[in-house]
């Protein structure tokens, strides 16, 4: 058995990638050592059979044959899981929260009773400040744009539904390639509540950002995006599909159009 | 005519077109048929594995990964396709049944029967061993395109294809192939 470092260079020069210096030493090594000269001989021969075996295979026509046995109804992707929107007063998450909140409830009562007499004086109205967070579904939200853009490659849709409080974007993409897509706002209006992936493979991501979202998409994925309306009112949403950092698509949705 | 890459025409077939598969198989269907018959020895078993692996392509690409090249995913599919049929079925032309070919021409014999030793010794290689030698030298893929054709490193692939070449070498001098005198 030869040395691994001879065994390389002489398959090295067997392929033609020696420099003509290297293809020297290599000859000049080969006439001291028998034994490498053997080796050398050995796999010009199996190369030589080799190229022999791979030019006779006769052309094989195997594509009717094959086609005849695919299954008969079209390939397509598997479709994504549905969104199985189970009912609020179902979620455990409600049920504790309702627990939690009964539970401050009754301290904030059981506080009140017995710090009576130190209670401070309330606060004016119009200082107090809060969000009610809007949990009708998407369904019953009001439509305020479904963009839809296909150009072969990318096909993508955004489709935007607002209530008082609340955007959600429901966002699909389906390319070949890797894509950006950016959901663009003014952080002064909108706060980011939930970014999700629904039915996402391991190359997409989703990633938020104080004024925009960014998708990385690669395939076919879903995400859905809620946002928190700071102030209730008309603003704009801008959205972008960049292939290579190059927008190829952009647009804009207005929410809350009353 | 625009040629389209391997990955479009992926990108096409999971949107339904089987005119793109058709494309793929064209395109893939020697290569893919020369080394099933390389691992076999056995033409018609050959096509029947070589239909087999277009097939279970086609179910499988809904899965594909677009990280990965489409034909290092194919021959993946190939070689485990080729090896798991040959452990169920153990077929192959023996030297004998080489040996008792006539032969009219003086030398026709001997190369017959050389063609077997060399088709014997590489399908009495390992899998690992085998598949190494048939994707380097009947595919000549580069040690990146092996790499990611078998999962593994390039510096594996430069260790493994020593002692592959090794072995092979080994199982061609026991069977005499070569005329060292």
């Amino acid at each position: 058995m030869i040395e691994r470092k001879l065994a390389d260079l002489i398959h090295e020069s067997l392929e033609g990638n020696l420099t003509a210096p290297e293809q020297q030493q290599l000859t000049a090594e080969l006439s001291r050592n028998p034994e490498a000269d053997r080796y050398y001989r050995d796999w010009q021969i199996i190369r030589s059979r080799i190229e022999q075996t791979k030019n006779s295979l006769a052309e094989i026509q195997l594509a009717p044959e094959i086609l005849k046995h695919l299954p008969m109804e079209s390939q397509h992707l598997p479709k994504p899981e549905p969104i199985i929107r189970i009912p609020f007063w179902k979620r455990l998450s409600f049920r504790y929260s309702m627990v939690l909140i009964a539970g401050i409830f009754l301290g904030f009562m059981m506080f009140s009773f017995f710090a009576h007499g130190t209670r401070q004086k309330a606060g004016d109205e119009s200082q107090m400040k809060g969000t009610l967070y809007d949990t009708r579904g998407f369904d019953q939200m009001k439509q305020a744009d479904n963009i839809l853009f296909d150009n072969n490659m990318i096909k993508g849709s955004f489709n935007v539904r607002y209530s008082t409080g609340i955007v959600e974007a429901r966002i699909t993409f389906s390319s070949l390639y890797p894509i950006k897509g950016l959901i663009e706002f003014d952080y002064n209006n909108f706060q980011v509540l939930n970014v999700s992936n629904v039915s996402v493979n391991d190359q997409s991501n989703i990633i938020a950002s104080p004024n925009y979202i960014q998708i990385n998409n690669v395939g076919d994925n879903q995400y859905i995006v809620q946002l928190l309306n700071k102030n209730s009112l008309q603003h704009q949403i801008g959205f972008k599909i960049l292939q290579n950092d190059v927008p190829v698509y952009q647009n804009a949705v207005v929410v809350n159009k009353e | 005519m625009v040629t389209k890459d391997d990955n479009e025409l992926v990108f096409e077939v999971q949107r339904g077109s089987r005119s793109s598969f058709e494309v793929l198989i064209e395109r893939y269907q020697k290569k893919i048929y020369g080394m099933v018959l390389q691992m076999t020895n056995d033409s018609e078993l050959a096509k029947d594995i070589t239909q087999e692996v277009f097939l279970k392509t086609y179910t499988s690409l809904p899965r594909f990964n677009f990280r990965y090249r489409f034909f290092s995913w194919l021959y993946r599919i190939a070689l485990n396709e080729t090896i798991g049929q040959m452990k169920s079925r153990r077929h192959h032309i023996s030297l004998e049944k080489a040996r008792s070919v006539p032969a009219d021409e003086p030398g026709l014999q001997t190369e017959l029967e050389n063609a077997v030793k060399f088709r014997e010794s590489l399908r009495d290689l390992k899998d690992s061993h085998r598949s190494l030698i048939l994707l380097k030298y009947y595919f000549g893929l580069s040690y990146e395109e092996i790499a990611e054709t078998m999962d593994i490193s390039v510096a594996k692939v430069k260790d493994r294809l020593f002692n592959a070449r090794e072995a092979f070498r080994n199982k061609l001098n026991e069977s005499k192939y070569f005329n060292h005198d």
